[in-house]
């Protein structure tokens, strides 16, 4: 299946990739699964080749997948569109936002690190689950300024937004908060991405809401994290 | 949709994160460059300077296949899996946790203030 000459070439990573996040979706899609993003197929799927495959390696793999992600950059930043179109959303909530995002974020910060730290969570683990509630490409880069593990970071995160997914809406009932806008904040900055899509077939003040506070979310803790996390650590 | 759009638009995004990229090594910020961008690239749409459908199409495909543009550094997991497992019960409780926390306070917090706030007008 991986003969040499594809071991060797940037092919590998870029084609296993590719291929496999492809089939994953396809198979997502057949089954009629929404919830689940096709990376939780995909990834245990090139994980398990990599390991069992004699001659593969994650070295050999990342010559050609590191082209694809490299391409999150470019794609962090496209996430000023769905700001700008939804912009007239932030402007018409602005006070609820702003205390939202800021709440949201220090809470998040506070919560994930006495409860990370109380619960025995070795250092660079927990430096590496501090942004498990930013979308994934935001939540690398805070893992990178606080030395936490990229990977492990994104783990966190996607294990965030598929638990918000499947959750959010049954805990909001249970509270009584009938306001779109409040729900929307709250969706978006605990579980960003993941968790907003399940906003699509309930309202879509929930889903345009729960977009800008994701993105809004990453540009609070990108700021926030780096400078108050360390104030924690030090108390 | 079309190919010189997706085209146009990826080179915008490139241009943005090469200008951030050196930006902030100049500056000597600790700051993530790709975010820089979309700031930029925010400031660039808000004030007219790059039409929004330049960068539409390619936004749209970038975003919506987010998931495989991570997926590389998801399987970089293999290589922390002994520390992982080791830990695995405190992480995942901290995520689920974490998660519940910020949901019911942000939730209750921002509904008492919209609450409020409808109150007085």
């Amino acid at each position: 299946m991986f003969p040499e000459i594809l071991i060797n070439s940037p092919l590998l990573g870029l084609g296993l990739t590719v291929l496999v996040y492809v089939l994953a979706e396809l198979i997502l899609k057949q089954l009629k699964i929404k919830v689940l993003p096709p990376i939780l197929i995909a990834c245990p799927v090139i994980i398990i080749c990599l390991m069992y495959y004699p001659g593969l390696s994650y070295a050999k793999y990342a010559q050609g997948a590191n082209f694809i992600s490299f391409m999150l950059g470019p794609a962090t930043i496209a996430l000023a569109v769905p700001l700008y179109r939804n912009w007239d959303i932030v402007r018409k909530y602005a006070l609820p936002l702003s205390a939202g995002i800021l709440l949201s974020t220090l809470v998040s910060l506070v919560c994930v690190f006495y409860v990370g730290s109380s619960l025995g969570l070795q250092e660079q683990t927990l430096n590496s689950v501090m942004a498990k509630s930013v979308t994934v490409p935001i939540a690398v880069e805070i893992s990178k300024m606080v030395n936490g593990l990229p990977a492990i970071t994104i783990g966190a995160v996607i294990m965030s937004g598929v638990l918000g997914a499947v959750t959010n809406h049954i805990i909001l009932r249970l509270l009584r908060i009938k306001n779109d806008v409040a729900c929307g904040v709250a969706i978006g900055a605990c579980s960003h991405g993941i968790g907003t899509s399940a906003c699509a077939g309930i309202s879509s003040v929930q889903l345009a809401v729960g977009g800008v506070t994701m993105g809004l979310c990453g540009v609070a803790s990108t700021i926030l994290i780096p400078i108050l996390y360390p104030i924690l650590k030090a108390l | 949709m079309n190919p010189n759009s997706l085209l146009i638009g990826l080179a915008i995004l490139l241009g943005i994160l090469w200008f951030s990229t050196v930006a902030v090594a100049w500056l000597q910020i600790s700051f993530p460059p790709a975010l820089l961008g979309m700031l930029i690239l925010f400031l660039l749409l808000y004030f007219k300077i790059i039409p929004l459908s330049l960068v539409e199409s390619i936004s749209e495909v970038l975003i919506s296949k987010m998931g495989l543009l991570f997926l590389p550094a998801g399987v970089s997991i293999m290589l922390y899996l002994d520390i992982l497992s080791s830990q695995m019960l405190p992480f995942v409780a901290t995520v689920v946790i974490g998660n519940f926390v910020i949901l019911i306070i942000t939730a209750k917090f921002t509904d008492l203030l919209i609450s409020q706030k409808g109150g007085k007008e």
